[in-house]
């Protein structure tokens, strides 16, 4: 019996857990493997395992060979803008040219290059409060002096009391550990992961290494096979889990703000499915169990500091009269979710645990998808994503409803806006007061409220705009429809973040 | 004690109990389907023919079946958690085989719809092919290069953009 006798099923599958260029290299044996481990079928895996299920760019107009590689292009680069205080934006406001400054804030209003990220593949962009996260090769890193507003002050969902502070002899160790394999082209601004090449490129990167640091995970979790692949970002908190199944954060409790406490759910045995930081508080979808959340957990003890485990049990309760939720999104106090019968729910989350609080229906948004999908054998809201306030739910037939969750769920209204229906949008972005949102052949819409003209819309300088669509109201600007954020040059926006009041996204020009 | 009667391809039979014939999802399902009650005090027992799969292969399989029998898999619906997971030491133990021996243990794992064995089995074809070049991996598989120079030019050049990402 030969390797071909497996088929090609099954030969399709173990390319699943092979690199690209182990595939590649497989290929080349002979021409059977070739025809049966390029297929579109691979691509598509390989592709879903590495950038998750928001596919840039149409996946009817392009082969999943042709996704994959514009995906990973090196030539791929990170765009931000918005507020740039706390060095959030990856580099200093006072570096960038005049002309995308913002006038009245430390701010850029138009996508500004962050240099440093030549021949990196970033997984995944995310936002929180006051900082951008990167996944890249399985291990976050995160822009600007922190993922907190830098005060210092207890937020939740955090620990009451802070964590047990070790020793300053213990501090020296290095107690926690980079997941992941390695970059095989090492990011340039974090100075543990760099070769030293010469005086004068070292000291540069020095230099601008304060925009981006590297957070890691306790080093009883140590392995090289263990890698973040999931990660959510709250106000001031991240979220993140990983291949084995083990959930990680990082807030204001953290004695070493770099270093991920790891969450423990006593009692509770299913896999974790899925993840969300909201503002203040954090939820998790657990097989078996359904929607859990807590809004603080115990401090890491004297004992769990010392073993280098750095556990700590969340202080969860579990969301009422819920087996599994498809979709949901962890906003302030409130979790909105996305049932098995397709139809929106939320739930006003109560610290402690109250009898009488149960999820009630969002009854306008599904009475509008009752009597707008009426073709639809089923009408069906498919995925939501949200941030502090508001929020976005898409239909399945290709619709977006926007939302705010003031007031009792059962009055809250589903905003329409005809310029992002049927549009070909594939994601949909939340800042605190600003959205932007991603279509499949590349462009960025942006819309809603910079608070001080910060820039986090993108559109360039609002002040002396003549569109009556663009209101400026004192020292803010409102924008009241979605407008074309503009391209750094010819090219697609392949994937969009926007938290606080900043804003990113990855870029490909060329194509 | 009733006792599911597991046949193989060369009409060897292996009897086995319910709960480790049941790691198989396919012997599992025919249970549930044509003999429900197996195990409530029916004294008969139950026979499978499995004619895609040895003896010798069967065995192999049962012997991994009766190891996790007591065993809930948490990351059983969970793809992209099975697939990231390494390799358990008894696991890696037990496919410590000729070629193939693994390849026969990899189909009958597809065959039987035994997930978790199946996975395993193509993480370690994977690990066999990892880090090799063509070359290598023809030699490793006894793979015969069916393609002209030209061919094979071609498509290096066509997978260029691969090479480091």
């Amino acid at each position: 019996m030969n390797i071909i006798d497996l088929g090609e099923d099954i030969l399709c599958e173990v390319c699943t857990y092979l690199s690209l260029p182990d595939i590649m290299a497989f290929s080349l044996t002979c021409a059977t493997i070739h025809d049966w481990v390029c297929s579109n079928d691979v691509f598509h895996k390989l592709f879903l395992r590495r950038f998750g299920h928001i596919t840039p760019l149409d996946p009817k107009k392009y082969k999943w060979s042709e996704l994959l590689k514009i995906r990973s292009s090196k030539d791929l680069q990170f765009y931000t803008w918005g507020s740039g205080t706390l060095g959030r934006l990856g580099y200093s406001p006072r570096d960038v040219s005049n002309d995308r400054r913002a006038r009245h804030s430390f701010g850029i209003h138009t996508p500004t290059i962050v240099s440093n990220f030549k021949d990196i593949i970033i997984e995944s962009i995310l936002s929180g409060g006051f900082s951008f996260q990167l996944l890249i090769d399985g291990a976050i890193y995160s822009t600007g002096m922190g993922y907190n507003d830098g005060s210092g002050r207890m937020a939740r969902p955090g620990p009451q009391e802070p964590d047990y502070a070790p020793h300053l002899d213990f501090l020296t160790e290095q107690i926690g550990v980079h997941v992941g394999v390695g970059l095989r082209h090492p990011i340039m601004l974090v100075p543990q992961l760099t070769t030293r090449e010469n005086e004068d490129n070292w000291n540069e990167r020095i230099k601008k290494s304060s925009f981006l640091t590297l957070l890691r995970i306790p080093s009883a979790k140590s392995s090289s096979q263990r890698k973040i692949r999931r990660i959510s970002s709250g106000r001031m908190h991240i979220l993140a889990l990983d291949n084995h199944g083990v959930l990680y954060s990082w807030d204001s409790g953290n004695h070493d703000p770099e270093l991920a406490v790891q969450i423990i759910l006593p009692d509770i045995d299913g896999s974790i499915q899925d993840i969300s930081a909201g503002w203040d508080m954090s939820a998790c979808n657990v097989r078996g169990t359904g929607l859990l959340y807590w809004h603080s957990r115990e401090p890491v003890s004297k004992e769990k500091c010392e073993d280098k485990s750095f556990e700590s049990a969340a202080f969860y309760s579990i969301v009422p009269q819920l087996q599994l939720a498809i979709n949901f999104t962890c906003l302030s106090d409130t979790i909105v979710y996305i049932a098995l019968d397709g139809l929106l729910y939320a739930y006003d989350a109560p610290e402690t645990h109250d009898p009488q609080s149960i999820p009630k229906p969002v009854s306008l948004f599904n009475r509008w998808l009752m009597e707008h999908t009426k073709n639809l054998t089923e009408p069906l809201f498919t995925k939501i994503s949200g941030s502090f306030k508001s929020f976005s739910v898409f239909t399945s037939n290709g619709l977006v409803l926007l939302g705010n969750i003031d007031g009792d769920c059962e009055n809250w209204i589903p905003e329409l806006l005809p310029e992002i229906q049927n549009t070909g949008v594939i994601d949909i972005v939340n800042g605190d007061y600003h959205k932007l949102a991603l279509t499949d052949d590349g462009e960025l819409w942006s819309w809603g409220i910079e608070l001080q003209r910060n820039g986090c819309l993108g559109l360039g300088d609002l002040s002396s705009s003549t569109d009556d669509t663009i209101i400026n109201e004192g020292l803010n600007a409102r924008v009241t429809v979605p407008k074309k954020v503009p391209k750094p040059s010819k090219g697609r926006w392949l994937a969009v973040t926007a938290g606080g009041w900043h804003s990113g996204g990855l870029f490909i020009a060329g194509i | 004690m009733t006792k599911v009667i597991i046949i193989s391809s060369d009409d060897e039979r292996f009897p086995v109990d319910i709960e480790t014939a049941s790691k198989s999802l396919l012997i599992k399902n025919m249970i549930a389907d044509l003999k429900p009650d197996l195990g409530d005090g029916d004294d008969e027992d139950f026979e499978i023919p499995t004619p895609n799969v040895r003896a010798n292969v069967l065995s192999k399989v049962l012997e991994w079946c009766e190891h996790y029998k007591n065993t809930v898999f948490s990351d059983e619906d969970d793809e992209d958690a099975r697939k990231s997971g390494g390799i358990d030491s008894w696991d890696r133990n037990f496919l410590k085989v000729d070629q193939e021996m693994l390849y026969e243990i990899t189909l009958a794992a597809n065959y039987l719809n035994i997930r978790q064995l199946l996975d395993t089995g193509c993480k370690i074809i994977a690990e066999m092919i990892k880090h090799k070049s063509p070359e290598e991996l023809r030699k490793t598989f006894n793979i015969v290069n069916d393609f002209s120079p030209e061919e094979e030019a071609a498509i290096r050049k066509e997978n260029e953009w691969a090479e480091d990402r």
